[in-house]
């Protein structure tokens, strides 16, 4: 048969243009190259349609389904399969209806995280889907193509849900595969975008043991947790190597590090196989330690996933995570001195949540982020279909219109979004996700909280960490900036944008600034000064380029992409103070520092806090005055180096400044 | 992700000809502390809050 596979869409609301948000496509959809690969050594011709790659590359304006459903068409197959998610369901059942439109004789199956739990309610709602696989589907789909051939009767096929007299109809469970090295290598040749990708994806392993009661997971990979051997693995990246270049790895599994042992021996034959490729995965911080970090860090690992969810005790009882929080907070910082990069990953919005609660994860959110190599997240928790904590709450979910539109918004185009509601609001059962659950606390509320430290955190991220080992209470801090700006913000993405950061700024000042907090007072004149400086131009046409400190007519001026701060206080004294949770000096928060910033092409700010002399000079070097007048004024500014004659000093030190990168020389142009 | 990073800027002072002021220039201008700070101030709008290992479910 001629099979097409269709992923699921990951679409990131908060990605692209308000018109169009961008997938978040970064892993390989590994589900869909396994399953590729498992019907294809049947025999069966098969494609694979990726939704992300449509797109990102291939969609125009109009109607995004009709279009992905036609360039799905275009493969002309014999069966459609198409894999779930929460996040576009309803666009995946919007482009498999097209499909159907197109070529209704072909049958078309779904299967997938989300159509595996919402199985019976796809069929009852979707006539144009025929089938459902659920779960692990390696074994489950070549046997659903053989009965559909005209093999063994439908209802012989472990693990589907099918019509029979119009009802849905489940057959028993398909057992999970226990010995996952016996599947085929995923069919990356058939991944599209596997060539953009920034690494290359290896399941190393599937099934979590652990029950958190909003997780989704253990439906579709169940609780048996299984591993990859590692001479698999690391064939399998040595394969993705070697074809396509990647030396870099996400290790995909929920919960890599529940073995010990077996992580250990992952860990020493990536040692032992002197390959040096770079890899991330999935952990809990009560699943690892300092000695595993450090064998980690030596196996090269170099970023770890970290759900924490909450920064409460009593949440994470609650929840059933039950992570003891003082750890996470050492395995986290541990990881740091590894060099080992982590996602720090948090939710907000859980029905119980108290303010308290709330209180504590913004904390852990903040207080995470003084970790250099930590990126920390905060999520609205999203009612996942059949998970304990939906089942208790069905039937109080709403659907937030508020909500919806700021942060499950599907593909974001208000166009989309107008057919995609009805849908939404006519099936909770089968789009929960897209509904709120009833919370203690006022959901805008919180919603409101959690976007304000992301996009502080993202602005000034060291001004957040200052406030937050001053005032001690982050929520707070909200509370006190919705006063200050007379309630809550607009919705939508008024956190994202830039008036947001000059407000914050300006409300810092006036509420903080002056009052004996040093480490505020140093950080919020950094940040001030990074957005009120331009980083200096190209060259004005009108100039030309002098050879340097000789040229006599030359004026010296800070060089293309530099910003010269001049700052009461050291920025970089006071960071590093921060991250040891230390207050600065006297002598760090007050004496005048010269700060070069450049911005580097990995979009950091790289910053050189300069000694007096040349900090003295570059603030000279303002492209009008020629360097007599600039070593004039420096010599009469009060400065001294000893007894050193202060023209030849400042002359040394403007030639060294240019030969660093700091400075040009230009002259203007001879009018002709 | 903020840290040290140290892209060390060599003393050029090879014009110079007082030795001795040479060398305690050299020393001066060595004094310099570098870092690396992630923020991103000054984006007008900014794109994607939670990269990195977002999982789809």
């Amino acid at each position: 048969m001629k099979i097409c596979l269709v992923t699921a869409c990951t679409f990131d609301g908060e990605r692209g243009t308000a018109d169009r948000s961008e997938p978040l496509d970064e892993d390989s959809p590994l589900g869909v190259l396994s399953l590729a690969a498992a019907t294809r050594g049947l025999g069966h011709e098969v494609t694979v349609c990726d939704l992300n790659h449509f797109v990102r590359e291939l969609a125009g304006p109009g109607d995004l389904a009709q279009a992905a459903a036609e360039w799905v068409g275009s493969t002309s197959a014999d069966l459609y399969g198409f894999s779930t998610i929460s996040s576009s369901y309803p666009f995946t059942i919007r482009v498999a209806a097209a499909v159907h439109d197109r070529a209704p004789s072909r049958p078309i199956v779904c299967g997938g995280p989300q159509a595996t739990v919402t199985d019976r309610e796809l069929l009852r709602a979707c006539s144009w889907i025929d089938v459902v696989v659920r779960g692990e589907a390696e074994r489950a789909f070549p046997d659903l193509l053989s009965a559909l051939a005209g093999g063994a009767p439908i209802e012989e096929v472990a693990g589907v849900t099918f019509r029979q007299d119009g009802v849905p109809r489940r057959t028993t469970d398909a057992p999970v595969v226990l010995d996952l090295d016996s599947l085929a290598d995923p069919a990356h040749d058939l991944d599209i975008g596997v060539n953009r990708r920034l690494f290359g994806s290896v399941e190393i392993g599937r099934g979590c043991p652990f029950a958190c009661e909003f997780c989704s997971t253990n439906d579709f990979f169940r609780r048996k947790f299984r591993l990859k051997s590692p001479e698999r693995v690391i064939r399998e990246m040595r394969a993705v190597r070697a074809a396509y270049g990647h030396e870099t790895f996400s290790l995909v599994h929920d919960m890599f590090t529940v073995d010990r042992k077996r992580v250990l021996a992952f860990c020493e034959a990536m040692r032992v196989s002197g390959d040096g490729m770079r890899w991330s995965c999935s952990a809990r911080t009560d699943c690892v330690d300092e000695e595993l970090l450090d064998r980690m860090a030596e196996a090269g690992c170099n970023s770890l996933f970290f759900g924490i969810e909450s920064g409460s005790p009593d949440m994470q009882r609650r929840m059933g995570k039950d992570l003891d929080l003082d750890e996470a907070r050492r395995i986290i910082a541990s990881a740091s001195r590894h060099r080992i990069s982590t996602t720090v990953s948090t939710i907000v919005g859980f029905p119980d949540e108290t303010r308290d609660d709330l209180r504590q994860t913004i904390g852990f959110v903040v207080n995470a982020a003084r970790e250099e190599r930590a990126h920390v997240q905060i999520h609205l928790l999203a009612p996942l279909p059949a998970t304990p904590l939906t089942r208790r709450h069905q039937d109080r979910l709403t659907l937030d219109l508020d909500v919806y539109r700021d942060t499950e918004g599907g593909n974001g185009s208000a166009e989309e979004r107008a057919v995609e509601l009805p849908l939404i609001a006519a099936h909770p059962e089968l789009f929960p996700n897209f509904y709120v659950f009833p919370t203690l606390l006022p959901l805008q509320y919180v919603d409101e909280a959690r976007a304000f430290i992301r996009h502080a955190l993202r602005r000034c991220r060291w001004l957040m960490v200052a406030l937050h080992q001053e005032s001690g209470d982050m929520l707070g801090l909200f509370d006190e900036w919705r006063a200050a700006r007379g309630g809550p913000a607009p919705q939508g993405r008024y956190y994202r944008e830039l008036p947001f950061v000059r407000s914050f700024l300006a409300f810092v000042r006036a509420t903080y600034a002056g009052r004996g907090h040093d480490a505020i007072d140093v950080m919020l004149q950094y940040y001030e000064g990074l957005l009120n400086s331009a980083a200096q131009g190209a060259r004005d046409s009108t100039m030309r380029a002098a050879a340097g400190v000789d040229d006599p007519a030359a004026m010296p001026m800070l060089a293309e992409g530099i910003r010269l701060l001049t700052l009461r206080g050291s920025a970089i004294a006071v960071i590093e103070r921060l991250k040891a949770h230390e207050s600065p000096t006297s002598e760090e928060a007050t004496r005048e520092r010269g700060l070069v910033v450049e911005r580097t092409k990995a979009d950091l700010y790289q910053l050189t806090e300069l000694p007096e002399i040349p900090a003295a000079v570059l603030a000279l070097c303002d492209g009008r005055r020629r360097t007599d007048e600039v070593i004039a004024r420096f010599s009469s500014s009060g400065i001294t180096f000893g007894h050193a004659p202060l023209p030849v000093v400042c002359r040394a030190t403007l030639d060294h400044l240019h030969q660093s990168g700091y400075l040009r020389f230009v002259s203007p142009e001879p009018s002709s | 992700m903020a840290k040290k990073t140290v892209r060390k800027k060599r003393a050029h002072l090879a014009k110079l000809e007082d030795a001795a002021l040479k060398t305690k220039l050299e020393k001066h201008f060595a004094n310099v502390r570098t870092l690396l700070d992630d923020s991103n101030i000054s984006a007008i709008v900014l794109a994607d809050g939670q990269t990195f290992k977002g999982k789809s479910k």
